[in-house]
């Protein structure tokens, strides 16, 4: 009968069938894969730069650290700034079981070059024999240990803007500012990766330990002893270090002040971790919302071409396709788009987490040797891209709803409206259930559990989403009732009608607003609630003085200096009333590297005012300020606290909530202190935030901290000044009083800076907002994408239309006629998306601001409910308007010829 | 080869029922081309889909090769369209920018015949529609008859004994009309297909073995006599 072979189906599809259905479907339907392409790479890049940018920080640092320490497992590290006796090192290194030990004296410097640039970094003073343990890199030059010269790390030299080396002339030299003081040094050498392996991309120094004790002020001191044990001796190394540390080996370096305490050689890496944790869950809340609220977004891009897909699937199974090769067939095309999306957004994502989201770590830089460099682990490439494929095989997997056994072949032919585009009164009526039980859920987990703010956020957008449909038919209703009353209105009803027989594809382009606008809303509201917090803090920080005397940069007023004849010269200088000294540092308490603020008696009650949560902040200030009685301590108060086994207590201190909570502490309970002179008992008299330091802080008595710290030593001059006294001009005097210019530019003695209050405020606010940037960019890309993708679902649907406009065009439209019903359209179909989208997000800004006020920790301001939903509200509407007006107007002009070449 | 015996089919729609098909009975033979003629909303092209196991009847049975078409089972369902039955809708339905043979051989490609294959025996029906010029040609590209032919020849691949044509000339001019029917009453003829031909407009009748006017869901008498009586 046939010329033809007969052909035989097969159940399954050959990857040559799916590939060569695929190019096909690809060819007919380039722009729509490309729009939902496009918003699943968005999404990925979203996702994959916030994970990258947080991770790199405590990776690159890790390897900086493990560049210092080498085969060292073991350190005695100081518990402040001055150390201990150097003594303790020949104690360590005579232990039975020491393979090795190095000394190290770190300190917070300046650097200044003759080209006017500066840089904050860690100086290390060391000698040979930390070369020799393999520690600082295997081989480092021994020319940068030269006395009087100092070696800087590439990164060092490269934010200096060195010249480089021509033939035996060497970089230059540069003015190290550190403790107060100034001196010009020559640098000996630049270390590079080839010498110093990773800590070359950190900001670092190295020089000789004898002359960084001079220079310091701190000869016979050391910060660190790194230690190797020999091969099955840590044990007993670890325990006889124990004792050592605790003094009851006899050992110098106990007596003479300064408990070291023992700890792994690589314990900032685990300070660090903690360090960045606040900031890491407050990124990776807004990363993972607005990855989130990406992937949503894609789902929204491929839910536009479900239509064209339900018909599609209806055709193929006129034409025999088994079910299992229609779910082969569209698994293996979402799969295809989701591959090729998130390969395009993991390489969108390293490009904008290389040059634009700037994890700053300058925040932190006073704490910790920190490296820098993206470092790509595979955790976050696997997260991105595994995500972006889920979300788009999840969208696409909508159409096989066509496949159940309960429909017919052409079911979607068999719709009232345009096939593929109804959604019938049972499926609406599921989805406004859903949509309330979704919402009733956000809120109970947010009342219940307010650290769970991702999974309440999804809920809330889930929720959203599945709102939307209600909104729209109540924006639809609303209209219906206005061109009733309205009966000239023409362009309406005719808007109104092609809405209601598009209502999938409307639905869709109006849940992609809802998703926009609650992202937007929510994340940039809880940013902005978080840098008003973080102003708050600066501005009631610097309020305790007008003009600030500190070192170099230190904003937190952490490295000490020699303050005693800086004050008396700024006390002589005309119109200052008062100079207070203030003190602070840090201290390793369990894993956390805490911030010690150590302010005299009434500089810390606006601070204090500003950011207690829990107790009342005038008692906290005055307990705090009176101090531990001396009667209250376990020896007399005229001898040295004891120091290593015993705890001395009681005084008052005021902690962050997060190291309260982590001691399981509240307002009157206990809290033990490491002290460089031994353990001490404190009570606590409020609970703060943790003043923008991520790992949290705590307000100590001048009183106490000098007697327990063993230092009178100021971190900073707080100068007061006489009421009308203009404070530019004192700040010129007090700067000349201490050979210094106004800008901080080093004298030939003194590297102390001078900074008016607002400029010391400016600085923090500035720094301490750098760490949460951030956010800022991710709140700033979510809203681009909602734009992008906004724009891309009306471009999508008008190309989707242009058989209609082709028609309307053939009974006589007007192409004015034509775009004001366009418009009519995309307004109704946006505006009561966004709608739904503005008030979902500021339920979502509460969510997310319990969020970081409950689990970070941060200074958070309340919500300021305004005008900002609506201003977002018309800068969205308006941007996706101004882009889609160009094609709008094209398409209002489509030749009506096209509507009799399709039939 | 296919036999509708007292087929009724319902809609159930917001008020009373509508009785689409009203005990149809009708054989299609090998060889020969069948007309359905009548009005729109008469029941031709709910007849056709019962066929093609779009829906099953609410009575009567329809039994292709003697085998009840209501007890296949899904895949039974599948098989049978794909091998059985070439099914041409009234709309081409061609996906846009993809050529003539792309087009035709993607029904081959979801039974999962190789690509090579399965273009392999595209291209003889579209020569066999009168394409083999056109084979590189995207839709944008032809006319409205040469896509209806392009459908045809997609609906041909697989050699079915079966075609369903569903108002295949609706868009068409007179002459494209006249060349689509002359080729499907050639499929039957010459190839022995059993071809059932659903249309409005009675010209159909002429190239047909049978036609049949349905009115309301009821099938009446050959066209001819209705005609000539």
């Amino acid at each position: 009968m046939s010329q033809v072979e007969p052909v035989q189906t097969r159940a399954r599809l050959g990857p040559e069938n799916l590939v060569s259905l695929y190019r096909r479907w690809l060819r007919a339907h380039a722009a729509q894969e490309c729009f939902a392409g496009l918003g699943i790479a968005i999404a990925v890049a979203l996702v994959f730069a916030s994970v990258i940018a947080q991770s790199s920080i405590a990776h690159s640092s890790g390897e900086v650290v493990r560049a210092v320490t080498g085969p060292a497992t073991l350190q005695l590290r100081a518990r402040s700034g001055q150390g201990f006796d150097e003594h303790l090192l020949s104690s360590v290194e005579h232990l039975p079981g020491v393979e090795q030990a190095a000394p190290l004296l770190e300190q917070t410097a300046t650097l200044r070059a003759p080209n006017g640039r500066s840089v904050t970094i860690d100086l290390a003073g060391t000698d040979t024999s930390l070369a020799v343990l393999d520690g600082l890199a295997e081989t480092l030059p021994l020319a940068a240990l030269r006395p009087g010269t100092i070696g800087l790390s590439q990164a060092s030299a490269n934010a200096l803007r060195l010249p480089t080396p021509k033939g035996s002339a060497g970089p230059g030299e540069v003015t190290l500012q550190m403790r107060g003081r100034a001196v010009q040094l020559r640098v000996s050498a630049v270390l590079g990766h080839e010498a110093v392996g990773a800590l070359s991309r950190a900001l670092v120094a190295v020089m000789p330990l004898a002359r960084m004790q001079q220079l310091a002020g701190l000869p016979g001191r050391i910060t660190r002893i790194f230690v190797q044990a020999r091969p099955g001796a840590e044990g007993k190394v670890r325990s006889e270090l124990r004792a050592l540390a605790a003094g009851r080996l006899g050992a110098a370096g106990g007596r003479a002040g300064g408990i070291p305490s023992l700890a792994p050689a690589d314990q900032d890496v685990t300070l660090l971790r903690e360090a960045l944790g606040p900031s890491a869950l407050a990124s990776g809340l807004f990363a993972a919302i607005g990855g989130m609220l990406g992937f949503l977004l894609a789902f929204n891009a491929m839910l536009l071409t479900v239509p064209d897909r339900r018909q599609v699937i209806a055709v193929m199974r006129l034409k025999g396709t088994r079910r299992s090769g229609i779910v082969q067939m569209v698994l293996s095309q979402a799969l295809c788009l989701g591959v090729a999306a998130s390969l395009v957004g993991l390489g969108a994502g390293y490009v904008l987490s290389v040059g634009v989201f700037h994890q700053s770590s300058a925040y932190l830089a006073e704490a910790f040797t920190l490296g820098s460099g993206a470092v790509v682990g595979l955790g976050p490439v696997l997260l991105a891209f595994f995500g972006g494929v889920l979300a788009t095989c999840l969208a696409s997997a909508v159409v096989l709803l066509d496949l159940r056994r309960s429909r017919s072949r052409d079911a979607v032919q068999q719709q009232a409206a345009i096939p593929g585009e109804a959604l019938g009164g049972a499926v609406r009526a599921r989805l406004l259930a859903g949509a309330v039980s979704l919402l009733v859920g956000a809120g109970t987990l947010y009342a219940l559990v307010p650290s769970a703010a991702i999974a309440a956020t999804a809920l809330l957008a889930l929720g959203t989403v599945l709102a939307v449909p209600l909104v729209f038919a109540g924006a639809l209703e609303l209209m219906r009732v206005v061109t009733q009353r309205y009966r000239k209105l023409t362009a309406l009803p005719v808007a109104l009608a092609s809405l209601r027989a598009t209502t999938l594809r409307s639905l869709a382009l109006a849940a992609t607003g809802a998703v926009a606008l609650l992202g937007t809303i929510a994340l940039g509201g809880s940013r902005e609630n978080l840098l008003r917090g973080i102003h708050s803090f600066a501005h009631s920080y610097v309020a305790a003085a007008d003009i600030w005397v500190t070192n170099p940069g230190d904003n937190q007023a952490v490295n000490e200096f020699s303050g005693g004849q800086d004050a008396a010269r700024i006390a002589r200088v005309p119109g200052v009333e008062n100079v207070s000294t203030f003190q602070g540092g840090f201290m390793e308490l369990g894993n956390r590297r805490v911030w010690i603020i150590a302010r005299p008696p009434g500089a810390s009650r606006q601070v204090l005012q500003s950011e207690v949560l829990e107790g009342n902040a005038a008692t906290a200030e005055r307990r705090i300020g009176e101090g531990v009685p001396s009667a209250a301590y376990a020896f007399p108060p005229e001898a040295k606290p004891r120091v290593g086994g015993g705890t001395v207590g009681y005084g008052w201190i005021a902690v962050s909530k997060q190291i309260a909570e982590e001691h399981h502490v509240g307002v009157g309970g206990t809290l033990t202190l490491p002290t460089p002179t031994g353990n001490a008992r404190f009570r606590v008299a409020a609970l703060t935030t943790n003043l923008a330091w991520p790992p949290g802080v705590i307000f100590i008595g001048t009183a106490d901290y000098s007697r327990l710290w063993q230092t009178s030593a100021p971190t900073a001059l707080g100068v007061t000044l006489d009421p009308g006294t203009n404070t530019a001009l004192a700040q010129a005097e007090i700067a000349r009083a201490l050979a210094v210019a106004p800008g901080g530019r080093a004298g030939t003695q003194n590297g102390l800076e001078v900074a008016t209050a607002a400029r010391r405020e400016a600085s923090i606010d500035a720094l301490t907002s750098e760490g949460l940037g951030q956010l800022q960019e991710i709140s700033t890309l979510l809203l681009g994408a909602a734009i992008a993708a906004m724009a891309v679902a009306l471009l999508s649907s008008l190309s989707q239309r242009r058989a209609w406009l082709a028609r309307s065009r053939l009974k006589g439209a007007k192409p004015w006629r034509l775009r004001r019903v366009l418009l009519l359209e995309a307004l109704l179909m946006l505006g009561s998306g966004c709608l739904a989208g503005a008030l979902a997000g500021i339920y979502g800004e509460v969510v997310i601001d319990g969020f970081l006020r409950q689990v970070t920790g941060f200074p958070l301001a309340s919500i300021v409910t305004g005008a900002r939903p609506l201003e977002l509200f018309a800068i969205v509407l308006a941007a996706t308007m101004a882009i889609v007006i160009g094609p709008g107007w094209r398409a209002s002009r489509i030749s009506s010829g096209l509507a009799l070449e399709n039939g | 080869m296919l036999e509708f015996d007292d087929v009724v089919k319902h809609y159930r729609g917001t008020g009373a029922d509508v009785r689409a098909i009203d005990g149809v009975s009708l054989s299609v033979a090998p060889g020969e081309m069948t007309a359905l003629l009548g009005p729109s909303g008469s029941g031709k092209t709910t007849l056709l889909k019962l066929a093609a196991t779009v829906f099953a009847p609410d009575r009567g049975t329809i039994r292709f090769r003697g085998r009840d078409l209501s007890s296949f089972s899904d895949n039974e369902c599948s098989d049978y369209l794909f091998a059985d039955v070439g099914y041409i809708e009234q709309r081409d339905r061609l996906m846009p920018r993809v050529t003539a043979l792309e087009n035709a051989s993607i029904k081959l490609l979801l039974g999962g015949v190789p690509r090579a294959e399965a273009e392999a025996q595209a291209l003889q029906w579209l020569a066999r529609v009168g394409l083999s010029d056109r084979t590189g040609h995207t839709p944008e590209q032809l006319s409205g008859g040469e896509r209806q032919r392009v459908a045809i020849a997609e609906a041909l691949a697989g050699d079915p004994s079966l075609i369903f044509a569903d108002e295949p000339t609706a868009n068409l001019n007179s002459t494209d009309s006249a060349k689509i029917i002359e080729l499907l009453a050639e499929l039957a003829h010459d190839r022995g297909a059993g071809v059932v031909l659903v249309s409005h407009d009675s010209g159909a009748a002429r190239l047909a073995d049978h036609s049949f006017a349905l009115h309301d869901g009821k099938l009446h008498r050959e066209v001819s006599e209705v005609v000539a009586g």
